[in-house]
């Protein structure tokens, strides 16, 4: 469970107005990072009871005498709780970027963590992980690479029994994978994939978010399809992710978000997804979504979103695969509950997050692209209606939306027959004045489909000033040949 | 966006398909200037497709959106103190205690009382430390297995498999877990005087089986299988239960050091015998067994030193351990019970 906390360095006084200039600050720098493959966020576990337990809790800055100082206290202490207190002290201090550079230069520094890392005394070890957990989230990378001589005892301790230490040592490890190619270069030979497969068994929510964190920051990274999913693949991994996300009452969102990103980097990375299908796959994300839609249904739970990106992105990819491909097969999608949920989550996202609503269009045309029996349920349950109402949205929606109904039109009359008459038309001549000449192409090779199995359309067209709209585009470049053929068609009619 | 309101309950319904229309082509439909093809799309990691969504799975990350679930209860509790016998830790939480209790009472060793963080560590440890038959089989073949979850392989001696480990998973050369064995305080429980052999071994007809034995009836070796220094071997006590013990297979026999509890063998039943009776038959630095094992009716072969025996080396080299747990009721003072079992 990820407990509140507020980021790194705790705001003082903080305004609504603040937080969300932040937020927009954040994620623009996102965005950059993306776009510059540079997209790497850490996580930080930091317990708020504990830090309101201990009073002040404002990272200082030590010096370099005061970290010996404490290290030293910490190592050869007389009394327990002074050797306690000691590591706590340094823990906060280490909280501080500045504290961290002059830890890490210090001689023997890591080492004497280390060393109170694998002690007998429980409350130090337990301290020790917390110091190198703050290390762990530090964006310097000297910072987190200092960590590493740590990571060998790490993992041995995955297959402890102390779930919070557990935890504790999982979230540092996924801070550490995720901050250098170099850093995974020693983990993997380490053993970190039979240890997660290992760890992943374990009854404790959460150990296994942090776990689903930890492994989802592994398939992360950039040599992930060559050096990394194939050995993923090869454990028993997978199955227990299935596991881990199948829908009912044991199902945990926390759980489930970590693992169905895990899902989503191993399935588009296309290093083996046949092997995922042959698993079930592709039946338990289809129930997951079904799950998910419900629960939206019933209560306007905040960061479902976060679930159903990776689901969706895993389904679509999914559907790609050749094996998926024969039909009434074992690993086919035919639930038409599935089109169900989509338009549930659709009409969740119009509000909540329009960002989204291209990802639920993407796996709407590869449920509906090759299934006559998906495009007759969108006429049956008399979908197309809720389908136009998106038009407006922006014109990345409107392609796709356009793209699904062509993908209904091409099975032929019997479902234009059901096409027009009704509001699709009216609708084409909005989207066909558009100025995107995406949308107005993808206009176009729908009303060609319509006058084509549907002839009487043509009429209706004429007298809704068709031939009018058609002609603004008639110099356009990627537009002319076809505008010219549907000219051709409506006035020869 | 509006939703016609029967779509609700139908997600509530039963899984189906909707029967399919008649699908009837045009070839002018793909004609072109026309290209449109209905075709499933894949994107790979990478494609700006999904940005936004990366970018908010991100900012859930650096806990900028709200989490997913709610963080649980932790209630403070008034102090307490460790309840396991000689530790007198005192805690005011359940999670620092959780911790303290599993890092130093749980997987420890009953024979030298060291901690290791999980069991696989601690089994290896025992076998290692204070296996007397580990020692012997690794003089004839690789028993050193690799420290690291999921790599199979195995050594000759210590000294290889940290080499292994830290050229092959690049393991820091002072790992803390693989400390070489050292020479003393294991091995001094050593050879002790020698018991009495002529007395009756107790109850039932052990003495039966002593005398058959001795009129070589017995046609199977008997083995020796030393699975770890008892910390005091008069305190080592099985409860047998009425039924007795009953052995994970057929052929063998187990014998238990115990004080004055004994029973007799049969074909698949256990024997519990002293433990003296067996303590000058190992080799004279092995540590004291916990478990003895003999084939029912062969005390009399028993009682020749086994490393002389040449059936015990030919059956050393074709043991195949396999471990059983002690049975629901057994009491062991204090003791892990690692017991191992031969079939032969």
């Amino acid at each position: 469970m990820w407990r509140g906390r507020q980021g790194r360095l705790r705001p003082v006084g903080c305004v609504v107005e603040e937080l969300r200039c932040r937020r927009r600050e954040r994620e623009a720098a996102l965005r950059k990072a993306r776009r510059e493959q540079q997209l790497v966020s850490k996580r930080l576990l930091r317990d708020d009871l504990l830090e309101e337990a201990e009073g002040e809790c404002v990272a200082m800055i030590l010096g370099e005498a005061e970290i010996q100082q404490f290290l030293q206290l910490a190592q050869r202490g007389t009394d327990e709780k002074q050797r306690e207190r000691a590591l706590v002290s340094l823990r906060r201090g280490l909280q501080h970027p500045q504290t961290q550079q002059t830890f890490i230069w210090l001689e023997g520094s890591m080492r004497t963590l280390v060393g109170l890392l694998t002690s007998n005394r429980a409350l130090l070890q337990l301290e020790a992980a917390r110091c190198l957990h703050e290390l762990s989230h530090s964006e310097q990378s000297a910072v987190a690479e200092a960590c590493l001589p740590a990571t060998s005892y790490l993992l041995t301790y995955l297959s402890g029994h102390s779930s919070d230490f557990i935890e504790l040592c999982l979230y540092t490890l996924g801070n550490l994978i995720v901050e250098s190619e170099a850093v995974r270069r020693r983990l993997l030979p380490q053993g970190i994939v039979p240890a997660l497969a290992a760890c992943i068994q374990s009854p404790h929510l959460t150990v296994l978010e942090a776990l689903g964190y930890a492994l989802s920051q592994l398939l992360q990274a950039k040599e992930a399809p060559e050096m990394i999913i194939p050995s993923v693949l090869g454990s028993t991994l997978p199955q227990h992710i299935l596991q881990l996300l199948q829908p009912g009452p044991k199902l945990n969102p926390g759980v489930a978000v970590e693992f169905a990103w895990c899902l989503h980097y191993i399935i588009c990375s296309q290093v083996n997804n046949a092997l995922l299908i042959s698993q079930g796959g592709l039946s338990t994300l289809g129930l997951l979504l079904l799950d998910v839609a419900g629960a939206v249904q019933r209560t306007e739970d905040a960061g479902l979103e976060l679930l159903v990106c990776p689901v969706l992105r895993c389904l679509s990819n999914l559907l790609t695969e050749a094996a998926v491909e024969v039909v009434g097969g074992p690993n086919q999608l035919e639930d038409e509950r599935v089109v169900v949920a989509l338009y549930i989550l659709l009409q969740f996202f119009v509000q909540k997050q329009p960002s989204l609503l291209p990802e639920c269009l993407w796996l709407l045309n590869n449920l509906t692209a090759n299934s006559p029996s998906f495009c007759t349920s969108l006429l049956s349950m008399d979908l197309i209606k809720p389908l136009l109402q998106l038009l407006p949205v922006s014109n990345v929606v409107s392609v796709l939306v356009l793209t699904v109904l062509c993908n209904v039109a091409e099975k032929g009359p019997a479902y234009c027959q059901h096409l027009w008459p009704g509001p699709l038309l009216p609708c084409l001549m909005g989207t066909l004045a558009s100025s995107d000449t995406e949308v107005v192409g993808q206009s176009l090779e729908l009303l060609h489909l319509l006058f084509l199995y549907r002839p009487e359309a043509v009429e209706a067209f004429l007298q809704h000033s068709g031939l009018q709209v058609l002609e603004k585009h008639q110099e356009e470049a990627q537009l002319q040949d076809r505008v010219h053929a549907l000219q051709k068609t409506a006035l020869h009619r | 966006m509006q939703l016609p309101p029967a779509l609700h309950s139908r997600l509530l319904g039963a899984p189906g398909a909707a029967e399919p229309l008649p699908v009837e082509r045009d070839p002018a439909a793909g004609a072109p200037p026309f290209h449109f093809a209905a075709r499933r799309v894949r994107f790979p990691r990478d494609h700006e497709f999904f940005e936004d969504g990366d970018v908010q799975r991100h900012l859930y990350l650096q806990d900028v959106l709200t989490q997913v679930t709610g963080s649980p209860e932790r209630p403070r509790v008034p102090e307490f103190t460790c309840q396991v016998a000689g530790c007198c830790q005192v805690f005011d939480s359940l999670e620092n205690y959780e911790h303290h209790y599993h890092t130093l009472h749980r997987n420890v060793c009953s024979f030298c009382g060291r901690a290791f963080p999980s069991v696989h560590l601690l089994d290896v440890h025992i076998l290692e430390w204070h296996d007397s038959l580990f020692q012997i089989l690794s003089e004839r073949q690789d028993m050193y297995q690799c420290l690291v979850e999921g790599c199979a392989e195995r050594f000759r001696s210590g000294r290889d498999r940290k080499e292994h480990l830290v050229r092959r998973h690049l393991y820091p050369a002072d790992f803390r877990f693989d400390k070489p064995k050292r020479s003393r305080g294991c091995a001094r429980r050593g050879a002790r005087r020698a018991p009495e052999l002529d007395k009756p071994c107790g109850r039932g007809d052990a003495a039966g089986a002593g005398a058959g034995a001795a009129a070589g009836a017995a046609r199977r070796p008997s083995l020796c299988l030393a699975s770890g220094a008892a910390a005091d071997a008069e305190t080592l006590t099985w409860g047998c239960g009425s039924g007795g013990l009953q052995p994970a297979g057929e052929g063998f026999a187990a014998l238990l050091g115990g004080s004055g509890v004994s029973a007799v063998s049969a074909p698949g039943r256990f024997s519990v015998l002293p433990l003296q009776l067996f303590l000058p038959l190992l080799p004279s630095r092995a540590p004291a067994p916990a478990l003895v094992l003999t084939a029912p009716g062969s005390l009399s072969q028993a009682a020749r030193p086994p490393h002389t025996h040449p059936d015990f080396l030919c059956l050393v080299g074709d043991l195949t351990a396999k471990r059983f747990a002690p049975p629901a009721g057994a009491r062991t003072r204090g003791m892990d019970p690692c017991c191992f079992a031969a079939s032969f």
